[in-house]
């Protein structure tokens, strides 16, 4: 019986996993398909590339389109920059955000710091329609000389997904009980030492999910990055959005090449964290 | 034994031997306010200033083919004109509706999803790491992506009409993005589509807190898996889901990037979500000051329906139990 | 075509030697050019010098180094002359070391990669001759009007040059954005109503394109109108005139009307074969120019969206017409109409899948042989037939109008450094001059079209494009009816309309309900933006309406 469950189970994670990739799979096979395979009017649907093919990749870093497009010249065009600048300011908005976010939820879970509104007045950051939160932050920026700079982006990307950081780590900070910083200020600790010894380590799963959740986040933004960039500083997919040919219009092949080249920070930081996920963590040393 | 979740207790309590509150200690005061004060200033300034000059402008005429600086939108004053405006807008007051019902529906589907994947991913099992990445790979890929691939694959010639038909009899030909009644139902599918890993993470993190000792103690009480989960495991996640629900249901609200790519709102307005509507405005009218105003409206509903989905969850913790 | 030979109407009454010299130098063109030939040019490298003796023996100034560049070099006293000089000229305090110009991405190309291979491209040639270095920065046609909006609300002065599409003039000269040029047309005299070198269609086109409510704020270097084509061969086979007029009782000629149109689409209409019927656009933002196509034409000399004190006329029996027309072709086209923007047409078309459809008029330009849309190698291109748009007759009389939108133009930004604003126009003075935007717009690298005079006959944008198109170019611009534009709120007029045509589309409303409430729509924009002065900006905007019938005169 327990084998049988226990195979069930390994079919419905493969089934689920599949739909789920499917969409991934043809973002990836969109990467190599040279220009005629993009979108199919003929009624032929192509699975697989036929033609599988880098020009998509070379395109995207500074090569001229080749194939049947040789004779059309097109502007070269590179996405390092804009990979760079997506790097710099997700991350550093995100280790912001972590930062501030964490101090914020721990003085919020431990001490009921702020009151009762504080958290709340936090989650309402959030409630604002970004395009509305954008417009006033637009000026607000123009006036501090940080529009169109990375610093400017890595300010809002870190303000903006705080809240994210703070709901977060306070339903974690939450789960660890209590005797567990007091057993360390018993042993000589300060309030401090024992938030950075004793409780920090416990909730390492969730602040590892909540630093993947927020850099996703900050990573794939595009309407921030549109409007309080986008002509010295652009990300990636901002970068990615105006990747048009006179043509061909859209280069859906070259956007999902770079679009698949975008997966990898993000799937290196889940594969760095997933150790702490799975790891499986104990609350053995609390007996009640 | 009693199970008991530990949650806190009144700001500065200490626990002496059997749990019992006392008088706050001064010393924690001073941290517990270094702690919160980064995050203050940037409440502050991100709150402040928007929200101030929002409902200034929203009481305006003013947008930017005024001419003028914003500053001088009182030039164009008009009290709660716009604020009629987008009340008695039918198109907004569907967008309203038609966001709601698809922030539920999305919302829900996305919960439901990741608690099953995640209580069945937390007994380990060989690859259990690897699947946890792949699972995770829809939320990498970057909205702008995933939009034009999801427009690709929803076409009514597109592989996914192509692969149904295949299992059903005849020709399956939805018109996911072009049918009114389905656009809505696509757009909400690619968001499941994106998040339901975030909730499989958040869920799973959640579970894999429960402390390993109040399991085994329950198991030596002979309870079965479904006690387990109900009297054991709930309680204590029960925050977690809270907070996941309360986070991906805002989030879920201001649905645009899906919207957006596929079917621009559209086909007309079907498929419009607030953000939708809310984007029209401001980028292809420069309506700014309506914009500002129907802004308002959207977080004053939405706080008041987040203040209320807090309160279990407050509740809970005044209780400590 | 006959050359036509005229006076430049910009330049000042010249001496009688700089009129000699003029003719002299079109005729030799003209000549050279009806031989295709080059008149001899020196060893390639494309060094162009500013001054130049050619064999007519005058200096001239522009493109030079390669075969035929002779077409496109112009007299000290032109339009694009008297920019390069007052730009050499300027004193340094208003002489920028760069100026940064804002471009669609896919117009880039016809600026700055070398077209006939090996020559200097347009901007370095202008870098070259004024020692003013070109920066393009890429406004995505999707996002500029937001972009612009945001320059002007903060006041950025960032960028020289903005980038916009004509129905943006209005709203961004209210913003304060765009810069009022009258001064430096009066000063330097742009080469706009040339009858050889300015706008294709003449003063009106000028009004349309670059006036709002009288005045100039924008320097239009595009010309985005629709063409109408059919498969010459389909309407060529026998066998199919015979199956036509045995079902519907008349010759299977190319279309004139509208009635004949749906017709023929529905004749050829066989999904099952992979042929559509007729594949004009229907989707959002690009399918509502097809709506206008057929509204126009629906009252003698022409149909307006509005009355004379901006009372809607779109939902009258012309715009019932209209939109009934519009729903009833949907079904000879892809079943996924509604999202199919011009990739997927332009795809379909090469690969032989649609009978009919209404395109840019680069669509020539891109259906070659062996080119990126013959991936079948079907060469439609050779089966490809421009025709006038169709129309309606009314009253007996056939009334046909093409039409065209986004259309790029380019403005100076109020808020760049003012010292600037001189050297930023003079840019646009040159860059969008007769003879340097018939060369530049050849170049299959952008997608800027044809929009003067001269490209009619230039060799170059003749074999681009193909003869038969800028044939039919010739004949219908003229008469070519304005979408939605020179107006503050346009975009906001063209959402109403656009929206409520996906529903009327897409059965959310009914034709006459969806009508209704662009006119409602339309009102309440009208009402907010002041309805006196919109009312004056309507008037003054009917300056670039055409006032003949046909101007194809019948003709397909």
């Amino acid at each position: 019986m327990k084998a049988l469950l226990t195979s069930l189970r390994m079919i419905v994670i493969a089934a689920v996993l599949c739909i789920f990739l499917f969409p991934v799979y043809w973002t990836v096979t969109m990467a190599f398909k040279p220009a005629e395979e993009w979108t199919p009017t003929g009624g032929k649907t192509y699975w697989v590339p036929d033609h599988p093919t880098f020009d998509n990749f070379r395109r995207i870093f500074g090569g001229t389109p080749g194939g049947s497009d040789s004779f059309l010249v097109s502007t070269p065009i590179n996405a390092t920059d804009s990979i760079v600048t997506s790097l710099v300011t997700s991350i550093v908005g995100t280790l912001l955000a972590l930062a501030v976010g964490t101090f914020a939820a721990y003085g919020i879970s431990r001490y009921r710091a702020g009151g009762k509104m504080l958290g709340f007045s936090i989650l309402q950051l959030r409630m604002f329609p970004p395009i509305a939160v954008i417009i006033p932050v637009l000026f607000l920026w123009t006036y501090l000389h940080l529009f169109d700079t990375r610093l400017g982006l890595i300010l809002i990307y870190g303000a903006v997904t705080f809240p994210f950081v703070v709901w977060l780590m306070k339903s974690f900070f939450d789960e660890v009980p209590r005797e567990i910083s007091e057993a360390a200020i018993v042993d000589g600790c300060s309030q401090f030492g024992a938030f950075r010894k004793s409780v920090l380590p416990l909730v390492k799963g969730g602040l590892a999910t909540t630093a993947l959740f927020v850099f996703i986040l900050n990573w794939s933004d595009f309407l921030i990055a549109l409007v309080l960039a986008g002509n010295n500083v652009v990300t990636a997919p901002v970068f990615l959005s105006q990747i048009t040919s006179a043509a061909t219009g859209e280069e859906f092949g070259s956007r999902a090449a770079l679009g698949v080249i975008l997966i990898t920070p993000p799937m290196l930081l889940s594969i760095l964290i997933q150790k702490h996920l799975v790891r499986g963590l104990t609350f053995g040393a609390i007996k009640r | 034994m009693e199970i008991t979740t530990d949650t806190t207790t009144q700001a500065g309590d200490s626990l002496q031997a059997g749990g019992v509150p006392t008088a706050p200690m001064h010393p924690h005061r001073h941290i517990s306010r270094l702690m919160i004060l980064p995050g203050i200033v940037l409440l502050l300034l991100l709150v402040l200033f928007p929200v101030v000059m929002e409902i200034y402008i929203s009481l305006t005429t003013w947008t930017p083919t005024t001419g003028s600086q914003w500053y001088l939108a009182y030039r164009n004053w008009t009290w709660f004109g716009n604020y009629w405006d987008g009340l008695t807008s039918p198109s907004f007051i569907t967008a309203a509706v038609r966001t709601i019902v698809m922030t539920v529906a999305a919302t829900g589907v996305e919960f439901l999803l990741g608690f099953g994947l995640a209580l069945l991913f937390l007994e380990k099992f060989i690859g259990r790491g690897v699947a946890t990445v792949l699972f995770l790979i829809p939320m990498m890929i970057v909205p702008a992506v995933s939009g034009f691939v999801f427009l690709l694959l929803l076409r009514t010639d597109g592989p996914l009409n192509t692969a149904i038909s295949a299992i059903v009899p005849g020709t399956f030909e939805a018109r996911w993005l072009t049918d009114p009644t389905l656009a809505p139902v696509a757009v909400t599918l690619v968001d499941i589509w994106q998040w339901t890993p975030l909730m499989f993470l958040i869920l799973l993190a959640g579970l894999m807190a429960v402390p390993e000792d109040q399991i085994q103690a329950a198991d030596i009480l002979g309870a079965s898996w479904f006690q387990k989960l109900r009297h054991v495991v709930l309680p204590i996640v029960k925050p977690i889901i809270l907070i996941a629900l309360i986070i991906r249901g805002m989030e879920a609200f201001k649905i645009f990037d899906a919207a957006w790519l596929l079917t621009q709102g559209g086909p007309g307005e079907a498929s419009s979500t607030i953000s939708v509507k809310l984007y029209r405005e401001a980028f292809q009218n420069s309506q700014w000051s309506y914009v500002a105003a129907l802004a308002i409206v959207v977080m004053i509903f939405v706080s008041l329906a987040a203040s209320q989905a807090i309160k279990p969850l407050e509740r809970q913790q005044e209780r400590g139990a | 075509m006959e050359e036509q030979v005229h006076q430049n109407e910009e330049s000042p009454a010249g001496t009688p030697a700089g009129r000699r010299a003029t003719r002299r130098q079109v005729v030799a063109a003209g000549a050279a050019a009806g031989l295709g030939l080059a008149v001899a040019s020196p060893a390639a490298g494309g060094v162009a010098k500013s001054t130049r003796r050619t064999r007519v023996g005058r200096a001239v100034g522009g493109p030079s180094g390669w075969a035929g560049s002779q077409r496109y070099q112009y007299p000290a006293d032109s339009a694009p002359g008297r920019a390069i000089a007052r730009a050499k000229a300027l004193p340094a305090a208003n002489k920028p070391a760069q100026l940064v110009v804002g471009l669609y991405p896919g117009s880039i190309g016809n600026y700055s990669t070398p077209f006939p291979k090996g020559a200097t491209p347009p901007a370095k040639l202008w870098e070259q001759l004024t020692g003013i270095k070109i920066k393009f920065v890429p406004v995505d046609a999707a996002q500029a009007y937001a972009k612009n909006t945001r320059m002007a609300a903060t006041r950025d002065g960032s960028m020289n040059i903005v980038q916009l599409g004509m129905a943006d003039t209005g709203d961004l000269a209210e913003a304060g954005l765009l810069r009022d040029l009258s001064d430096y047309v009066a000063k330097h005299k742009p080469d706009w109503n040339d009858p050889k070198w300015g706008y294709l269609g003449g003063k009106t086109t000028t009004q349309m394109f670059n006036y709002y409510n009288g005045k100039p704020y924008a320097v239009a270097s595009d010309g985005d109108y629709q063409i109408f084509v059919i498969r010459k061969d389909l309407w060529a086979d026998p066998a199919e005139q015979k199956a036509f007029k045995a079902k519907y009782g008349y010759a299977l000629t190319p279309p004139r009307t509208w009635d004949e149109q749906a017709d023929m689409a529905e004749f050829f209409h066989r999904p099952n074969d992979n042929l559509l019927g007729a594949t004009d656009l229907r989707s959002a933002a690009w399918g509502w120019i097809n709506f206008v196509m057929r509204y126009t034409s629906t009252a003698n000399p022409v149909a307006y969206y509005w009355d004379d004190n901006m009372k809607p006329l779109i939902n009258g029996p012309g715009g019932l017409k209209a939109l009934n027309h519009l729903i009833k072709t949907t079904a000879f086209g892809s079943k996924d109409a509604l999202t199919w923007v011009w990739p997927e047409q332009y795809q379909n078309w090469g690969d032989g899948g649609a009978a009919m459809t209404i395109a840019f008029n680069n669509l020539t330009k891109f259906h070659k042989k062996g080119g990126p849309f013959d991936k079948s190698g079907f060469d439609v291109g050779s089966k490809t037939h421009a025709i006038p748009m169709p129309g309606w007759k009314v009253n007996g009389k056939l009334v046909r109008h093409t039409s065209l939108y986004f259309n790029a133009s380019n403005g100076v930004n109020t808020f760049s450094p003012a010292k600037y604003h001189e050297a930023a126009y003079l840019f646009l003075q040159w860059v969008a001059s007769g003879p340097i935007y018939t060369w530049l717009t050849a170049n299959p690298g952008g997608y800027q079209d044809p929009c003067k005079v001269a490209c009619l006959t230039d060799p170059l944008v003749r074999s681009s494009y193909t003869p038969r198109t800028v044939d039919v170019l010739a004949m219908t611009v003229p008469g070519a009816a304005p979408s939605i534009t020179a107006l503050k709120g346009a975009n906001e007029y063209i959402q109403a309309l656009d929206i409520n045509l996906q529903k009327a589309l897409s059965g959310q409303l009914s034709p006459q309900k969806a009508l209704d409430a662009v006119a409602a729509s339309w009102d309440r924009t009208t009402n907010k933006v002041g309805r006196a002065r919109q009312v004056a900006a309507w008037r003054a905007s009917k300056a670039g309406w055409p006032k003949m019938a046909d101007s194809a005169k019948g003709k397909v």
